[in-house]
């Protein structure tokens, strides 16, 4: 589904952030990178929708229409039958899929591309002075006129997207609080509704949890994981805990000093060999630390 | 466990020289500038008596009568003050955001814009209305435009400041929903720095009614033109009522001012 060709960024003040990176993402996967700070984890994410430009090399997405820039992931046909059971009517023939390179794309391609790739935070970013239903709705300023979303009015059929995204995430009921009266816990669940309010068919994490207490870290991983199972979302998260990466990701991918040292499906190797493997990634062994410990 | 011995212990102390140099060129500043400047402490002393007596002339008794004829110029002060403040806070955020090197990433944009906003600041409110006063007739509207441009000068900079110091993850956020440019500030920005923006429109407004207040002193309205011509007559007591009136007025408007700015931020 996505492809990363070449890929390096080399930051104005020298630091080479990613060296030669190619990696290949599958739909439906969910992918934890793991690597120490500053390995290149973020800048590995952000480039993905180009909020870091690339200094060089090709970021692919596959089966993309090049009217919407809607994303068809790997097996087309059977998105436009998910795609068409949820009342969407899309018809093949309207479509003009093709590969498209998200590093080449300007203005105003570029943020129609993005707004098929949703993205949520360690500090969460949602805008604290609005309604959490506000915040929701941002999720749909790309499917808009301009002058609809700074008036910050937004169609029926965009609000019954945002309510069904609130709802995903059992927070409905704060649906007209002020998003800076809720806890941790429920600003990532409103970041993730943001997301989904996006239709994004992808979503970047970056350390999600990583300001949460262990008990909300796997309420929110358990959210992200319940996105990415029933809506096909395909995830790509940085994570910082290995026992969150192995009990929720399909896929482990580490990174160490802008490289990606190791790559490997979760379920075709045992758990404690993986830790085993991480040792090379960390540059240490695994400790406590390292786990978020027992649910 | 104690020290054994007994021996006093001795460590120079390092000569200051810094720190003496610096009160020596303090005083020297303060003496010159007076001797320059024509001032004596005994001149001071000697004119006491005189003093005393116009401060009699002032207030015992102000024209309390006089009130009644204060309060015309005085709410036209606050009107101009209301409408600098208001103009200058309306041109000063668009402008602002082309300051701030996180809105707009080109330095070939922030530095003239910012340039410019400096000179705007550095022009003292009277020297603006002097010069407006000359271009545009005595009367309040001269004061108007002088205030208009400080308040922007004042606005401008404060909140180019306050955007610069924003929260960067929202506007991350947002940008990666595929929001464009007005977006981003709708809904990253604005919600971000528009209490401290109405904040300092507040607080160019306390200002801009202090300096209205002297204004008219260079013919641009408001009750400085009444406090000049009173002056000139040598009417002292309603001088005297001016200035009482005056004052109680500039404070009511910073204490509730400063009030409603508390809540704000």
């Amino acid at each position: 589904m996505i492809k990363l060709v070449n890929v390096s960024k080399t930051y104005k003040n020298g630091t080479e952030a990613l060296k030669n990176i190619n990696l290949e993402i599958y739909e439906g996967e969910f992918v934890a990178i793991l690597g120490l700070s500053g390995a290149g984890k973020s800048t590995l994410l952000r480039t993905i929708n180009q909020i870091i430009p690339v200094s060089s090399g090709n970021i692919l997405f596959e089966n993309v229409d090049r009217n919407t820039f809607e994303m068809y992931g790997d097996n087309p046909d059977k998105t436009i039958e998910y795609m068409n059971s949820k009342g969407l009517e899309i018809n093949k023939e309207d479509l003009d899929l093709e590969v498209v390179d998200i590093t080449k794309l300007k203005g105003k391609k570029m943020r129609k591309m993005r707004s098929h790739i949703g993205m949520i935070f360690q500090s969460f970013n949602i805008i604290k002075r609005m309604s959490v239903i506000q915040n929701v709705l941002s999720g749909r300023v790309a499917y808009n006129p301009t002058w609809r979303t700074l008036l910050g009015i937004f169609p029926e059929k965009d609000k019954q997207i945002a309510f069904r995204a609130l709802k995903k995430v059992d927070i409905l009921e704060k649906t007209y609080g002020r998003a800076s009266e809720l806890s941790g816990g429920q600003m990532q669940r409103v970041a993730i509704a943001r997301s989904l309010a996006q239709q994004a068919k992808i979503l970047l994490a970056d350390e999600p949890v990583a300001s949460l207490d262990p008990i909300t870290t796997f309420e929110v991983m358990e959210y992200i994981k319940k996105v990415n199972v029933d809506d096909g979302i395909t995830t790509i998260a940085n994570l910082h805990h290995v026992d969150l990466a192995l009990k929720y990701a399909t896929r482990i991918v580490g990174v160490r000093d802008g490289q990606i040292v190791y790559d490997i499906e979760v379920k075709s190797k045992k758990n404690n060999e993986i830790i085993d493997d991480l040792e090379m990634v960390y540059g240490r062994p695994i400790s406590d630390q390292d786990y978020v410990g027992e649910e | 466990m104690s020290d054994e011995s007994t021996e006093k212990i001795v460590i120079k102390k390092p000569f200051r020289f810094k720190f003496y140099f610096t009160i020596a060129i303090v005083v020297f500043l303060i003496f010159g500038s007076a001797y320059f400047a024509g001032f004596n402490v005994y001149e001071v002393i000697t004119n006491l008596g005189q003093t005393f007596r116009l401060l009699d002339k002032l207030f015992l008794p102000p024209a309390w009568d006089y009130t009644e004829r204060i309060i015309g110029p005085l709410f036209e002060t606050v009107q101009m003050a209301i409408v600098g403040s208001f103009l200058g806070a309306i041109v000063a955020f668009p402008v602002s955001l082309f300051a701030a090197d996180n809105f707009i990433e080109n330095k070939y944009v922030n530095t003239p814009v910012r340039f410019i906003l400096n000179i705007f600041r550095t022009i003292p409110a009277l020297v603006l209305a002097a010069l407006f006063v000359a271009v545009f007739g005595i009367g309040s509207f001269a004061g108007i435009v002088a205030l208009f441009i400080f308040s922007f000068g004042l606005i401008s900079k404060l909140t180019y400041e306050s955007i610069e110091a924003i929260d960067y993850g929202q506007v991350e956020a947002i940008k990666s929903l595929g929001a464009n440019k007005l977006e981003v500030l709708r809904y990253a920005i604005i919600p971000q720095v528009l209490p401290q923006f109405m904040s300092y429109t507040l607080y160019a407004f306390e200002v801009n009614v202090r300096a209205a207040a002297v204004l008219g002193y260079v013919g641009a309205g408001g009750i400085g033109q009444t406090y000049e011509r009173n002056l000139a007559m040598r009417y002292f007591d309603r001088v005297g009522m001016i200035i009482i009136v005056s004052f109680f007025a500039v404070l009511i408007i910073d204490v509730i001012s400063r009030n409603i700015r508390k809540r704000l931020v």
